[in-house]
C-alpha cells in the first residue's frame, strides 16, 4: 500500500479545490525545477523569477490540465516555454556561467559536508560538475537537466522540449558522455 | 542508462540548491487564493439561466413585433385577371378591370397604411345590384363564385395598354363606380346594367358574344329569393314615386317590376 499519493492524484486533488495537495505537490518539484533554471540562467535572481512565473502560470492554468499527461512533463513543459521566452527577450542570456562566489553560494549544507575534508573534495568535485555542465552546449544540457532534475525520460524529454525522439535521445547522449569524461577527471 | 548513474548520483549530491522560503510562501498563498476564488463561483451561477431568460425573451417578443407590425412591402403576387397579358379582353372584364383601378386608384390617396393592410378587392357587381341588372352587367364575371378569394393588385405592375374606345369606357365606369355607394333603385339599376350592356356592344369580343345570350337568358329570368326579398321593398318605393312628381320615372319603375314579379298583386287603385 503506497502512502505518498502521486502527481497525478495530487493535481487531481488540487483541481477539485485541495490547496494541500498543492502543497505536496510543490514540495515535490521545488528544488528539481528551481535548479533547472538555476543552470541555464545567469544569476539566482533570474532563476528566481522564472521559477515563479511558472509556478504561477500552473497554479492559472490547473483546470485546462489533462489527466492524460503527466505532471511531470506538462511542468517543464511550461518551465521550457518559459526559458525559451527569456532567452528571445534577452539575447545577452546564454548558458549559465557560474562564478566561483556563486557555487558556494548556491550549495547547501549536506550531510557530509560537515567534514573538513569532504567539504573540501566536495567543493571541488561540485565546481567541476558544475563547471562541465557549463561547457556543454544549451541543447545538451537542457536535456540532461530535464532528465536530472525533473526525472524525465527521452520521450518526456521531447515532449517538454518540443524536439523529435531521436534528437533528444541524442542530445542526452552527448551530453552524458562529456559529464563522465568531467568526473573521471576528478574520481 | 546504468552506466550514467553515477553521474545522476555525484550531481544530486553537490546539487543542494532551493528557491528560498519567501518565494515558496508567495507561490503556496497563490496557489491558495486561487482555489478559494472559484473560477466564476457566483458568476456561473446565474450566467446560464440569466442567458437563457434573455434570448426566450428576445425571442417571443420578436415574434410578436412581427405579428403587430404592419409588412414592410405589400405583397407583390397577384392572381389578378388585370396581371395576365390578354391581347383582347371583353369589355365587360375591362370594365372590371377599370373599376378596380379606380378603386386602387383612390385607395392610394389614402394613407398608407390602409392602402398596405387592406386588400384591394375585385368588385363584386352581383353583390351590389339586384338580380335583373345584375344579370345583364355581369355576365362573365358573376360566374365566379362568391367566396372568391382576395384578390391583391400588384402595386408596381402597370395596367396593360387599354384597347381603343377604353377611355370613354373606363369614364362609365368610373362613374358607376361613384354610384355604386348611393341607394339605388330598381329602374336605376337597370339603366345602368343597360349601360354597361351598351358598353359591352360598343366593342364586341368573341367572348361578349358567347355571353350575351346568357346574360339576356338570365334577366329574362330572375332569381326568385331575390323576387321574394325585393317585391315589398319595391312596391314601396313605387309608391313613392308615385306620389312624387316623377311620373316617367315611375311608369318605367312600374313596367320594370311588372316584368320582373309578374304575378305579385297590385295595390287596386294603381
Amino acid at each position: 500500500m503506497n502512502a505518498d499519493p502521486s502527481d497525478h492524484t495530487l493535481m487531481l486533488r488540487y483541481q477539485a479545490g485541495d490547496a494541500a495537495a498543492f502543497d505536496l505537490l510543490y514540495a515535490r518539484h521545488r528544488g528539481g525545477l528551481y535548479r533547472y533554471f538555476l543552470r541555464q540562467v545567469k544569476t539566482r535572481e533570474i532563476a528566481e523569477e522564472l521559477y515563479q512565473d511558472v509556478w504561477t502560470k500552473l497554479i492559472a492554468a490547473r483546470l485546462s490540465w489533462q489527466p492524460s499527461a503527466q505532471f511531470n512533463t506538462w511542468l517543464y513543459t511550461l518551465a521550457h516555454n518559459r526559458l525559451i521566452d527569456h532567452y528571445r527577450r534577452d539575447a545577452r542570456a546564454r548558458a549559465v556561467e557560474f562564478e566561483s562566489d556563486d557555487i558556494e553560494q548556491l550549495h547547501a549544507p549536506a550531510s557530509r559536508v560537515d567534514e573538513p575534508s569532504v567539504q573540501a573534495q566536495s567543493r571541488e568535485a561540485a565546481a567541476a560538475l558544475q563547471s562541465a555542465l557549463a561547457t556543454l552546449p544549451a541543447p545538451q544540457r537542457e536535456a540532461f537537466l530535464l532528465s536530472l532534475e525533473g526525472g524525465l525520460g527521452v520521450a518526456e524529454i521531447a515532449s517538454s522540449a518540443g524536439i523529435g525522439f531521436e534528437a533528444a535521445k541524442s542530445r542526452l547522449r552527448y551530453a552524458l558522455n562529456k559529464m563522465r569524461l568531467a568526473l573521471k577527471a576528478y574520481a | 542508462m546504468s552506466e550514467f548513474e553515477p553521474i545522476y548520483r555525484a550531481l544530486r549530491e553537490h546539487s543542494r540548491e532551493e528557491p528560498s522560503p519567501e518565494i515558496d510562501r508567495a507561490i503556496r498563498a497563490a496557489a491558495r487564493r486561487a482555489v478559494n476564488a472559484r473560477p466564476g463561483g457566483i458568476t456561473r451561477s446565474w450566467f446560464q439561466p440569466m442567458a437563457a431568460a434573455a434570448v426566450l425573451v428576445l425571442g417571443v417578443t420578436t415574434v410578436l413585433v412581427m405579428q403587430k407590425a404592419p409588412p414592410t412591402s405589400p405583397p407583390a403576387m397577384s392572381t389578378a385577371p388585370a396581371a395576365e397579358p390578354t391581347a383582347g379582353p371583353p369589355p365587360a372584364d375591362m370594365a372590371e378591370k377599370a373599376s378596380a383601378q379606380n378603386e386602387a386608384r383612390e385607395r392610394k390617396e389614402e394613407p398608407i397604411e390602409y392602402a398596405e393592410r387592406v386588400p384591394i378587392m375585385q368588385p363584386k357587381p352581383q353583390a351590389v345590384a339586384p338580380a335583373p341588372a345584375a344579370a345583364a352587367s355581369a355576365a362573365p364575371v358573376s360566374a365566379a363564385p362568391v367566396s372568391a378569394p382576395p384578390v391583391y393588385a400588384p402595386p408596381a405592375a402597370p395596367p396593360p395598354p387599354p384597347p381603343p374606345g377604353a377611355d370613354q369606357l373606363l369614364q362609365r365606369t368610373q362613374d358607376a363606380a361613384a354610384k355604386r355607394d348611393q341607394p339605388m333603385l330598381p329602374s336605376e339599376q337597370s339603366s345602368r346594367t343597360g349601360a354597361s350592356s351598351a358598353a359591352a356592344a360598343e366593342t364586341p369580343t368573341p367572348r361578349a358574344v358567347e355571353a350575351a345570350p346568357m346574360a339576356a337568358s338570365r334577366a329574362a329570368a330572375p332569381a326568385p329569393e331575390r323576387q321574394l326579398e325585393s317585391a315589398e321593398s319595391w312596391l314601396d318605393r313605387l309608391r313613392a314615386l308615385k306620389q312624387s312628381t316623377d311620373s316617367t320615372r315611375y311608369e318605367a319603375e312600374l313596367k320594370a317590376f311588372k316584368q320582373a314579379h309578374p304575378n305579385h298583386p297590385l295595390p287596386t287603385d294603381w
